[in-house]
């Protein structure tokens, strides 16, 4: 989007005008539900975190001072409301196992089948299941930053911003990320191997 | 060797799956869910201000007023109260030094 037609649209927004919200909403929820997709592997939990973001740029559009280009800060709020899903989910996991051990387990614990990406190609979509595995055992910000690069598809200076990080540092991030991965898939065949 | 050759191709393979991953997008209709959820988030003015209350910093900042205006009125109450001469001056003032007042009841027949 051109930098005067953004400027425009967030001046807009901040007046509380409904037409440009909605045309930011269509234009970006791809990129949004993309994102959190990516890190919270679970539809209906990326369709959730999509919409806080949305509420929060609808809530907090006043607060932003255009220091930063409007998607760079979507893509913020959408990192920074995953990983907090993510991190309420492993809480109440380990909160319902402790219920468990004292016997007052009345909620079953869901445990979703292996996630697949929609936009994974049919061919590749079994190899791409212990991909994903293996991403969610990253630490936060090696999934973050590869999730953006591989999965967004965005350049290191882009990751950078949103991340608040120098390009070697990102550059650094996603080079440990790949060795992780790759160390996580050989364990993996090597003991499935038949 | 022929192993670990299968399985750093497996491992190749499956680093490469994404490679052509496509943008997935969220179900039809988006817009119009989330302006439901806006509106109820809206119109729910306790549940907003009971996440503002649980919050830790709100907490925080309660006990450390109580904190403050408690040791504020303590301070306060310690320099009046036990100072003599105000002792004195309530005793003069309500004539403690004197029983007479018990007189009314015992009137002499």
């Amino acid at each position: 989007m051109p930098v005067l037609n953004e400027w425009n649209l967030i001046e807009r927004l901040k007046e509380g005008d409904e037409t440009a919200f909605k045309e930011v909403v269509e234009s970006s929820q791809g990129l949004v539900y993309n994102t959190a997709l990516g890190i919270v592997q679970n539809p209906e939990d990326a369709e959730d975190v999509t919409q806080e973001v949305f509420v929060q740029l609808y809530e907090s559009i006043k607060t932003f001072k255009g220091e930063s280009k409007l998607t760079t800060w979507l893509y913020r709020i959408t990192v920074s409301k995953a990983m907090d899903h993510l991190r309420r989910k492993k809480r109440k996991k380990r909160f319902a196992f402790v219920q468990s051990l004292f016997g007052a387990n009345e909620e079953l614990v869901y445990d979703p089948p292996d996630f697949v990406h929609p936009g994974v190609s049919l061919d590749n979509k079994e190899k791409a299941k212990e991909l994903f595995k293996a991403i969610d055992q990253l630490p936060e910000k090696q999934k973050i930053a590869f999730t953006l690069n591989r999965i967004e598809g965005l350049s290191y200076q882009e990751i950078s911003e949103i991340m608040k990080l120098t390009v070697a540092s990102v550059e650094s991030l996603l080079h440990r990320a790949r060795k992780n991965l790759r160390k996580y898939l050989e364990t993996y065949y090597l003991q499935n191997d038949k | 060797m022929n192993k670990m050759t299968t399985i750093q191709k497996k491992v190749d393979d499956a680093m490469d799956s994404i490679l052509d991953i496509r943008r997935a997008d969220p179900n039809p209709f988006f817009y119009t869910r989330l302006q439901a959820r806006i509106k109820g988030v809206e119109s729910n003015f306790w549940e907003r201000m009971s996440r503002v209350v649980s919050r830790p910093a709100f907490a925080f900042i309660t006990l450390s007023v109580v904190l403050i205006l408690n040791t504020f009125v303590a301070l306060n109450e310690t320099s009046v109260a036990f100072s003599k001469a105000n002792i004195s001056d309530v005793a003069t003032a309500d004539d403690l030094g004197t029983n007479a007042f018990y007189d009314i009841e015992n009137v002499q027949p």
